[in-house]
């Protein structure tokens, strides 16, 4: 019920919008060619706004499209595309002024299957962090706030092993995780170069192992936790628990967490005079060595 | 058992045969000029370290030291400046913040954390940069080869 009152109001706010010239793109979300499911809807006409479709199988992350148009775009953004937008505005990627964002209220999405997709289980957001108008869910109950990454059963060093090998031989490098998200925005990806050549001429579980450990290192403290990445991929790689570390670390040691804050400098781009060294020689133990410390 | 399929992989049937080959990126202002510094001297250490001269640790992209995981070496280790005294005033304090989110990553994927090491030695300390040598030579020892030969086909 409050989806529909929130597509009413979206509406509303959409036509508004063209009418008064504030934007002459909107990004929303419409059926999908079943009738089921959603696809992202580029709306430039008054007629085409009433074809909007705003409910829980509206799991696209929307905000990558904005690079693309850059200016007289508006957005219909969850809590974590306008966390997207932020970190965009954060790396000069986009302008502020430039675009306008209608923040919704979210309270959780579903698949196909009825279940939560990645992402939103452990989602905590109810409200976007950015918008220039909020459209409200009058639903209280918030789907997510289940932490599943549950760290007093740690698996050991052989276990974490497997589990990573397990994943990554499912992929199959087809780069759907890295087109679906936010922040893989590089003219040329590291896998794509060859000054330097990543990869061996044969690709191989070695080569699957430098896609993703070298695209989580470049998303380490940028991860704006939508689960794009694992929605989009084909081979059902379960592969943000990798990240999901690197997030939780990162709001550990410098209490920063991507795309919460518009006027926060990302931690990576940034530095303290005290800044914890976990696990260096000489630093803070980090307790993972398994074995002896000597 | 993998430990046995890893050391038949890598050349060396016998553990007590096998040496362990880390590579290590110096900056070149503090940690290389210690490196030099101990070979100056004379001193000796673990002869099992491949460097890799860098003008500072904040060049280090952390795909290097992916890189040379997956390709086989069975350490790494990565010497910088100590904070405060980077001859580009700053680099190193970003390595630092890189290099703790790389190792935890690592951690998570299940490469042992003892192949993996930072630390920061500047240009006088040539014994101490042999003693790093060897206490980053002997943490490695004890994990044995890196497994990732074993798999990655």
């Amino acid at each position: 019920m409050s989806f529909k009152n929130q597509r009413e109001e979206i509406i509303a706010i959409c036509k508004n919008l063209l009418d008064e010239g504030k934007a002459n793109l909107i990004l929303g979300f419409a059926d999908g060619p079943t009738g089921e499911g959603s696809v992202p809807f580029f709306i430039r006409k008054k007629d085409e706004v009433d074809d909007i479709k705003w409910d829980d199988a509206c799991t696209t992350n929307l905000a990558k499209y904005l690079l693309e148009k850059k200016e007289g775009a508006a957005i219909i953004a969850k809590p974590c595309d306008a966390r997207a937008i932020v970190m965009y505005m954060a790396e000069n990627q986009i302008d502020r002024s430039k675009i306008y964002i209608i923040g919704v209220e979210c309270a959780g999405m579903k698949d196909k299957n009825g279940a939560p997709p990645p992402g939103c289980l452990e989602c905590t957001l109810r409200t976007p962090p950015i918008f220039d108008i909020l459209v409200k869910n009058d639903n209280s109950s918030v789907q997510g706030a289940v932490n599943t990454h549950d760290r007093e059963e740690e698996p050991g060093f052989a276990d974490k092993l497997a589990r990573f090998q397990k994943e990554i031989s499912k992929c199959i490098l087809c780069y759907s995780c890295r087109q679906a998200c936010y922040g893989c925005y590089c003219e040329t990806c590291f896998m794509d170069r060859n000054m330097p050549n990543w990869l061996p001429n044969e690709l191989d579980i070695g080569s699957k192992m430098m896609f993703h450990l070298g695209r989580t290192m470049h998303l380490a403290g940028r991860c704006v936790e939508c689960g794009a990445c694992e929605r989009a991929c084909p081979s059902s790689v379960k592969i943000r628990y990798l990240i999901k570390e690197l997030t939780d670390f990162c709001e550990e040691l410098y209490g920063y967490r991507a795309g919460i804050n518009p006027d926060e400098i990302p931690a990576l781009t940034a530095f303290d005079q005290n800044d914890r060294e976990v696990g260096f020689l000489g630093g803070e133990d980090d307790g993972s060595c398994c074995g002896s410390k000597g | 058992m993998d430990k046995q399929i890893a050391l038949q992989k890598s050349g060396s049937e016998d553990l007590k045969m096998w040496e362990p080959k880390i590579i290590a990126f110096l900056c070149n202002w503090c940690s290389y000029a210690g490196a030099d510094l101990a070979g100056t001297s004379r001193l000796q250490y673990s002869p099992n370290i491949r460097i890799i001269r860098l003008p500072c640790s904040g060049r280090i992209n952390p795909l290097y030291i992916i890189k040379a995981l997956v390709d086989g070496a069975d350490g790494v280790m990565v010497s910088g400046c100590h904070p405060g005294d980077c001859h580009y005033l700053t680099g190193n304090m970003y390595a630092r913040r890189r290099f703790t989110m790389l190792r935890r990553l690592l951690t998570t994927a299940g490469i042992e954390p003892e192949r993996v090491h930072f630390t920061w030695v500047s240009a006088s300390e040539g014994n101490r940069f042999a003693a790093v040598v060897e206490e980053v030579v002997n943490k490695v020892k004890k994990v044995g080869p890196n497994r990732i030969k074993e798999i990655s086909k």
